[in-house]
């Protein structure tokens, strides 16, 4: 694994989402803090080609189960687990007041806390 | 292999302060660094000082290390995995330094202590006091060292001192006289022999290189994969319907119109048809002195961004925004131009690169029609004025003249931008961050964040262009263009 993706593992558990490579992505557990998963532990990722340049350029996409909804999305299964799609979702961090792991988490949670109840 | 030196204006200063001493004696001191390897340039990279103890050197005159601190040095310098610099100064000292048979005999004896703790050639340096100028030399073996072209001090104030037996002061021409004027011979010698890269030759890239052809500059790099197209016509001034016609390559155009601007009695003008997104464009940027980013997408933007400050090359950068009202009236305009160094803020900190931007870029999905409408996306604007794009290029220029000939010994500017429908010309007081991945990697030389990656699009690209065939009337014409060029050219 190349340093940038152990830097990325690391930084991401010392911002408090433990993370682990798990083949071609990186998982890691949040816990939606709004919308229709809110208090749900999620266990989301990103994949490991897109954290080659962390943390100068953060990764794009987001793994989620398959599970979840949301009313506008692009989404695809690259680098997905089984039962996994990964969504697009623009990332406008500027802020370098801010650790990179901690950016990216808390956009990981507002994503995750827009989740629509899963229609019936 | 040309080899050079590179310190940062901050670590520079922490030598000097420790080098000059009030009591007018010579003084030693031990740095560390890195390599910022490049096709034909390799740059030690001053990483860090390790400042003596007490007891670590004698000041008598003739100062010497002690091989107690040497000793230290080189562990320190193993540990971190860097290469390590002796260096000395020559207080009364003007120019770049030769090595005494005393100097010479130290540096041969260290050499094997310090190649054998680093696995590094050691490096010598010395700093001449009369004129801050600064000497550097690799040792590789023990028997002879081999001279460095040049030292630079990065800071907006770029200075570099050079090896005049290798880089020797270009001659003055007849058509430099209004420019050696308004700085004097020694500016216009130290500034022509700047080797300076142009990433990006459209409307902005395209003007720069002319002008720092005619300034005088004798080595001028352009670097573009890109080929001239009709559409392309309103703004690069100097391309020509012939050059659409053909689907000239950028780079082509671009030296073509610098030989024809160049005062110089010879001029090296450097064509890399090459993407600086790949690690081969990277190692060609390595080479030069400055950098003139003309570019607009993230992911190069990115590319450069970092060089910036991992490797000490200076870079400018600049591009203008222009907006529209729904009924296509013009409503405004903003250029920004900024010198990116240490000392002064990186693109990601002053909100002209937005991280999340360059992942998408390296998608290749920023103009990706599907992606933008499923995503909710405003698709890019591309407007743009050639007689707005001059007010960029000029004042990417002016923060060139900034950084290298310092009017008023203030250096490059903080961040500028005009806002064209208020007139206003406004300076950022923006700083980088804590956590600014840029700036937190400033002199990594090889170790920098990896943001180039190996692709094949633009290779082909360059390749199918190279392998067109042309009507047989836009051949003669353009071997028609070529001699005239070259005649006019030879005119004295």
């Amino acid at each position: 694994m190349s340093e940038a993706s152990q830097q990325f593992i690391a930084d991401m558990t010392a911002a408090g989402a433990s993370a682990r490579a798990d083949g071609p992505r990186i998982l890691y557990d949040v816990v939606a803090v709004g919308g229709a998963l809110a208090g749900q532990t999620i266990t989301t990722g990103v994949s490991i080609s897109e954290v080659q340049s962390w943390p100068a350029v953060p990764p794009h996409w987001i793994h989620l189960p398959a599970s979840v909804h949301f009313t506008e999305t692009n989404m695809d299964e690259t680098d997905c687990a089984p039962g996994y799609v990964r969504h697009s979702r623009d990332y406008n961090y500027t802020d370098t007041s801010i650790r990179p792991a901690r950016a990216w988490l808390s956009h990981v949670r507002g994503f995750i806390s827009i989740a629509i109840a899963e229609a019936a | 292999m040309r080899y050079s030196v590179a310190m940062s204006g901050d670590t520079e200063a922490v030598m000097r302060d420790h080098l000059l001493r009030e009591d007018g004696q010579e003084d030693v001191l031990i740095a560390t660094y890195v390599l910022s390897t490049g096709i034909e340039r390799t740059t030690a990279v001053i990483r860090s000082v390790i400042l003596p103890r007490d007891g670590e050197r004698h000041v008598h005159g003739n100062a010497s290390f002690t091989s107690a601190y040497v000793l230290r040095a080189a562990h320190e310098a193993r540990v971190a995995g860097h290469g390590l610099a002796l260096l000395h100064s020559h207080p009364g000292g003007h120019g770049w330094q030769r090595l005494s048979r005393t100097d010479w005999e130290t540096e041969s004896d260290y050499e094997r202590v310090a190649r054998s703790a680093t696995k590094m050639p050691m490096l010598g340096m010395t700093l001449g006091g009369e004129n801050i100028a600064w000497s550097a030399r690799f040792w590789f073996d023990r028997t002879e060292p081999t001279w460095a072209e040049s030292v630079r001090s990065v800071s907006p104030v770029l200075a570099v001192t050079w090896n005049d037996e290798l880089r020797p002061v270009p001659k003055i021409t007849g058509a430099q006289e209004r420019t050696v004027s308004s700085w004097g011979d020694r500016s216009q010698g130290r500034i022509a022999r700047l080797r300076v890269l142009v990433v990006g030759a459209g409307s902005v890239g395209l003007d720069v290189a002319q002008r720092l052809a005619a300034t005088g500059l004798i080595t001028v790099g352009v670097m573009d994969y890109d080929a001239v197209e009709r559409r392309n016509l309103d703004r690069m001034i100097g391309a020509t319907r012939l050059d659409a016609a053909l689907g000239r390559a950028k780079v082509d155009v671009a030296a073509r119109l610098m030989k024809s601007a160049a005062t110089a009695d010879v001029i090296d003008v450097r064509r890399h048809e090459v993407s600086i997104t790949d690690p081969v464009g990277v190692s060609i940027a390595l080479d030069y002195d400055v950098i003139f980013s003309c570019v607009d997408r993230p992911w190069p933007r990115a590319v450069l961004n970092g060089i910036a400050y991992a490797d000490l090359i200076p870079v400018i950068d600049g591009g203008i925004a222009l907006t529209t009202f729904p009924d296509g009236h013009m409503r405004n305009g903003i250029w920004r131009t900024h010198t990116l160094t240490p000392g002064r803020p990186c693109m990601a900190c002053i909100g002209q690169l937005v991280a999340g931007e360059v992942s998408l870029d390296k998608l290749g999905l920023l103009e990706d029609p599907e992606y933008i409408e499923g995503a909710g996306r405003e698709a890019p604007s591309h407007q743009n004025v050639a007689a707005l794009s001059a007010s960029v290029s000029a004042s990417l220029l002016a923060q060139f003249v900034s950084l290298v000939a310092h009017p008023g010994s203030r250096g490059a500017p903080a961040p500028l931008h005009y806002v064209l429908s208020t007139h206003t010309l406004m300076q950022s007081d923006t700083s980088c961050g804590p956590y600014c991945a840029y700036e937190n990697a400033t002199r990594t030389g090889d170790r920098r964040t990896p943001i180039a990656e190996h692709r094949n699009d633009w290779r082909e690209e360059v390749e199918a262009r190279k392998a067109k065939r042309h009507p047989l009337r836009l051949r003669i014409l353009s071997s028609v263009e070529y001699l005239l060029q070259r005649y006019t050219n030879r005119l004295r």
